[in-house]
């Protein structure tokens, strides 16, 4: 029996695949001067065509996203490294460019960000290993009593939390458990379901600002931006409450609840043996470590070794645990790096941004139009690739316009772009949380449009508002 | 999307219209093989593995013609190449000693009696596919609407 | 030992005190010799023939305690004890000879009399002995007859329990079956008048036959489905059950693809309702079956044909025979008066009995060949598998209680072994004959009609 006969349906797969292959390969091989970028060199019409390659493969999806990110890598290592393959190595010297040196490259899979992430994973790992995870939901959830726009407030405070230090796909699949057993017991018609269900993602994909660990975005932007832990969570945990509160009301609103009253039950008791309390002080020291780097000045990326060097020495994480590290996430961030690395090292991100007129546009109005762009394309497609495709270009953008700099520069239009990538969640496949809160069935695409346009537009609006006010304060001059 | 098989075997014929007939909710996204002995399920299977495609999850009636059920899912689970794949007995008499000999080897997943509530058939295919999806590494996202809640909330807490 | 020798004694005691002509009496078979109360003073000694020694209930029934033959001591108790009085009478059932001495010729304290008393006792002590084991004997069979009614009673209970279930069943089978034949009337008319595409023929075709594809015969199906009219694998497959020939899907054109849902439609439609009226009709033959089988043990016997017993039997035991080829050879019977549910009990036992053997012992082409025909005024009915044979060391024993085919599964309690069957069959005058080697058993019946 022949199944491969049978699989050959027309599919969408191969013919992305081609265009993603051919618009590259059009590029890389069409004569210099075909590019209207003046002074453009051999070495960055590659990195034209790489980057090609990755937002076609980013936007189009016919390969997994973190598979584009080590493509992105390995071709970088071909087309314009030191160890590129010797026909690419050379050519007309006026128009050739430098090639970068090939550790630069591969330093992209190890660079201190990927570091701090990898911190991150060990303080989520050890805390649901322990179950500090569910156990802490029960603890904190109590206060909220049970009336049901409380509870909501509850749920999505907790998610929020969680959702900085673990992925929000973790911290969604935690809380939904926690919440689909209650909603089996609400009457169907209660239009409370949804807010219910809505209010999760939306606050993990919102919790996942509130530091530099929270969400894989904000790593990226940290590779633009020269922030240490402290002074990211310093403005964004004010705006992650400002947004959920925000939310809160949104939901509401939309859905207004007719049940009375929520009893959330939520299974595990606290248990207390060295490993667990070993767990909790490690996660809060080095929280207090990260907050207070001014006064040791030991940096972000190393105090993200803490945990996992604490958590290996007590076998709080063994082997079998790190086989639970989602390496395709930090190689996705790599990737990502490693584009934004070639773009600027080669001169192509200067030589762009220098290409366009930029000069109709006031600084607010870009920094706005910058985060409209980044809000749009995270709504349909990852939100790591929406950062990872639009900050190099963005961080040059900021760098070489000098009428930014009153605007706080270059890091303005880097956070900005930033957190609307972060805010992009209005349809299923905008985020792996809406994913899972679709798939509950208690929602459908038009409410969850409805509030994610109106959230996410909320928040690009209040995000803006807190740069000026930022800037007012000067918290650009001091980075 | 991955091509994910489901597969069934009953000699009955009636049978087995009744359980793909409940299994139909799961087809648009995983195409049911239907099966009336385990010699001819065995070629499929074959053709499957030759294809490199996904066997999620295989249910099997008890009493056979060629071969009993348990004896067939629990060589099934000894082959590495099936090791993932999921292994449901549909059982009109279950004795004490088949079940000790099934669970001693760990082949089988699930037990359902005949008769069958569908509810509960469709509940133990749906755990068995997220299962199978998500510990075999498939991007889950794809499949989502036909997938068990509960066990992706379990397993997707720990990434 | 004690049986065909005489022992010195005997032989000394016969020429010294049973040897005088004048003591002596013929017996003819049936001349009574003593009888329970009678005055005796004489001691016997059977000098050839056969006595019968019996006892007589109140009720006066007849219960043998002893029989002797040549050489054997008669009338001991009464000789010997106070009284002088028989308990039991001795009957001669072979044309017999006796002599005997008078308790009178024996002068006590005599050296002659010393003899006597010397010589007399070991074959008193014999005369004992083979009484009590008699009595041993008929107490053990007693035991036996006990256990057996036991297993009787048992199988009479679960046999009207059984029918008991399936007269349930049988009503709830009934409305299931009528329904479905109801339904599918009902459908046909709707969907014929709602007809529009000239879809209705495949709703029929879906009633009258099911699905007659075998599942690897729909897979080769709906791959040539597939490459002829470029469908989808899930559209190819649906169309490939309904069995239709690619003629009549021409007419569709290259529409068919957007017909194929409405002719699955139809064509399930009809399917399922012939699956439902196919299923009830199995289950409602199963437990007329069970029904045959229960039916209160003891009816009337009525005219039957032999070979719809087994086939009712076949259908109980339908899941052991599942994984074995069944060679039916039925001749014609005449009609004879039986009990139904006997014989399927004895279908069940053998055919359980051969099946289990194939099985069990994973006989690569086990089969079970069944044949009957009528000759000579009997019925011949002969089961037969290609199993590895009863052991010689069983076949003696095989008929007896305590080799019962095991208990399990669906058939449970329905057999009670083979010396059911022997039973049943001599109840009818019919006789059971096995033959056995490896590859061959045969279980040969003859009932005379």
């Amino acid at each position: 029996m022949d199944f491969k006969k049978r699989l050959r349906q027309p599919s969408s797969k191969q013919l992305k695949a081609a265009v993603a292959i051919l618009v590259p390969l059009f590029i890389l091989l069409i004569p210099l001067h075909w590019i209207p970028i003046p002074g453009l060199t051999v070495v960055e019409q590659r990195v034209i065509a790489i980057f090609f390659a990755a937002a076609l493969l980013w936007v189009l999806e016919p390969i997994p996203i973190y598979a584009t990110s080590i493509l992105v890598i390995f071709l970088e290592l071909l087309l314009i490294s030191d160890t590129a393959l010797l026909p690419f190595r050379e050519g007309p010297p006026e128009s050739f460019g430098e090639l970068m040196h090939y550790k630069d490259i591969m330093a992209t899979l190890a660079s201190p960000i990927i570091l701090l992430f990898l911190g991150g994973f060990f303080l989520a790992i050890a805390a649901t290993k322990y179950g500090l995870d569910v156990q802490l939901a029960a603890v904190l959830l109590r206060p909220f009593g049970a009336k049901p726009n409380t509870v909501m407030l509850g749920l999505m405070s907790i998610t929020a939390l969680f959702s900085m230090f673990m992925s929000n796909t973790a911290a969604t699949a935690m809380m939904l458990s926690i919440l689909s057993p209650i909603l089996r017991e609400v009457d169907r018609q209660d239009r409370g379901r949804v807010a219910l269900v809505l209010a999760i993602p939306f606050a993990a994909n919102i919790g996942g600002l509130g530091t530099p660990i929270g969400s894989p975005p904000n790593a990226i932007g940290l590779n633009y931006i020269n922030l240490s832990f402290g002074q990211w969570m310093l403005f964004a945990v004010p705006f992650v409450v400002l947004i959920l509160l925000a939310s809160w009301l949104v939901l509401r609103r939309l859905f207004p609840f007719e049940m009375k009253e929520i009893r959330l039950k939520v299974p595990g008791k606290p248990r207390s043996n060295f490993k667990t309390r070993a767990v909790y002080i490690t996660f809060g020291a080095t929280i207090l470590l990260w907050l207070t780097d001014v006064l040791h000045g030991i940096n972000s990326y190393t105090i993200a070794l803490v945990p996992v060097a604490v958590f290996l020495v007590l076998n709080i994480i063994n082997k079998e645990d790190l086989k639970q590290i989602s390496w395709e996430v930090l190689w996705l961030v790599s990737g990502g790096i490693a584009l934004g690395l070639a773009m600027e090292r080669t001169g192509l991100a200067a030589h762009l941004v220098h290409s366009i007129d930029f000069s109709g546009l006031t600084p607010a109005l870009m920094v706005l139009l910058v985060g409209t762009v980044a809000l749009v394309m995270a709504n349909f497609m990852s939100h790591t690739a929406t950062a990872n495709l639009l900050l190099p270009i963005v961080s040059a953008l900021g760098v070489s316009l000098p009428r930014l700099a009153e605007w706080g520069g270059s890091g303005a239009i880097v956070l900005m772009t930033t957190f609307a990538c972060s805010l992009g969640m209005s349809l299923p496949i905008s985020t792996p949380p809406n994913a899972l809160a679709h798939a509950t069935g208690e929602v459908n695409v038009p409410d969850m449009t409805k509030a994610g346009v109106l959230i996410g537009v909320i928040g690009l609006v209040l995000f803006f508002l807190m740069l000026l006010g930022m800037n007012q304060f000067g918290f650009f001059a001091h980075i | 999307m991955e091509k994910i098989f489901l597969l069934c075997i009953e000699d009955q014929r009636e049978v087995l219209n009744a359980v793909v007939e409940d299994l139909a909710i799961f087809e648009e996204a995983f195409p049911i093989e239907e099966c009336e002995s385990v010699a001819e399920a065995i070629t499929v299977i074959e053709d499957i593995y030759d294809a490199g495609l996904h066997l999620a999850v295989v249910i099997s009636d008890h009493v056979m013609p060629d071969k009993n059920g348990i004896d067939f899912l629990v060589e099934l689970h000894q082959d590495e190449r099936f090791r993932a794949t999921k292994k449901m007995l549909l059982t009109g008499l279950a004795t004490h000693a088949d079940t000790i000999n099934a669970i001693n080897n760990a082949a089988i997943d699930r037990y359902i009696a005949k008769p069958w509530d569908k509810e509960m058939l469709q509940g133990y295919v749906r755990k068995l596919l997220t299962e199978y999806i998500l510990e075999s590494g498939i991007d889950y996202q794809p499949y989502l609407k036909w997938l068990d809640q509960d066990t992706l909330y379990q397993k997707l807490r720990k990434y | 030992m004690m049986e065909q020798e005489e022992s010195n004694h005997t032989l000394w005691l016969r020429k010294r005190f049973f040897s005088d002509p004048n003591r002596c009496l013929d017996l003819k078979p049936g001349d009574k010799l003593l009888q329970p109360g009678q005055y005796n003073e004489r001691l016997f000694m059977v000098v050839e023939g056969l006595l019968v020694g019996s006892i007589e209930n109140e009720e006066g029934r007849r219960y043998e305690i002893f029989r002797s033959g040549s050489g054997k001591i008669v009338g001991a108790y009464s000789f010997f004890s106070d009284a002088h009085r028989s308990y039991s009478t001795v009957v001669a059932e072979e044309p017999s000879r006796v002599a005997y001495i008078e308790r009178s010729a024996l002068k006590m304290g005599t050296p002659e009399n010393q003899d006597f008393a010397e010589q007399i006792l070991p074959a008193v002590v014999d005369e004992i002995y083979l009484r009590q084991l008699q009595a041993h004997q008929l107490t053990i069979e007693r035991e036996e007859a006990r256990e057996q009614l036991a297993r009787m009673e048992k199988l009479a209970a679960l046999g009207q329990m059984a029918a008991g279930l399936a007269h349930e069943l049988n009503n709830a089978i009934g409305v299931i079956n009528n329904n479905a034949g109801w339904l599918a009337d009902r459908m046909r008319e709707y969907l014929s008048e709602k007809d529009s595409n000239g879809m209705f023929p495949f709703f029929e075709i879906g009633l009258e036959s099911g699905i007659t594809l075998s599942s690897a015969e729909v897979r080769q199906r709906s791959r040539e489905l597939e490459a002829r009219f470029q469908l989808s694998a899930n559209q190819s497959k649906n169309l490939a059950k309904t069995g239709i020939s690619n003629e009549s899907l021409e007419r569709f054109g290259r529409n068919l693809p957007q017909y194929i849902e409405r002719i699955s439609y139809y064509f399930e439609t009809g399917r399922v309702l012939n699956d439902m009226l196919h299923a009830s009709e199995h289950a409602a033959k199963v437990v007329a079956s069970v029904q045959q089988l229960g039916a209160a043990t003891r009816i009337k016997p009525q005219p039957a044909n032999l070979n719809e017993t087994i086939q009712g039997a076949l259908a109980i035991v339908k899941n052991l025979t599942k994984s074995l080829q069944l060679d039916l050879q039925f001749g014609s019977l005449p009609l004879i008066a039986v009990n139904p549910s006997d014989w399927v009990q004895v279908w069940i036992n053998l055919i359980k009995n051969a099946a289990e053997a194939l099985v069990s012992a994973r006989t690569p082409k086990g089969k079970i060949t069944i044949r009957s025909k009528y000759e000579d005024g009997q019925i011949v009915i002969k089961i037969q598998d290609n199993g590895p044979g009863i052991p010689e060391e069983l076949k003696a024993r095989i008929f007896q209680p305590n080799v019962t085919t095991k208990v399990e599964g669906l058939t449970f309690g329905l057999g009670l072994g083979l010396s059911i069957v022997q039973k049943i069959v001599e109840t009818y005058h019919g006789t059971i004959e096995l033959e056995s080697r490896p590859g061959l058993t045969v279980f040969t019946m003859k009932i005379p009609a």
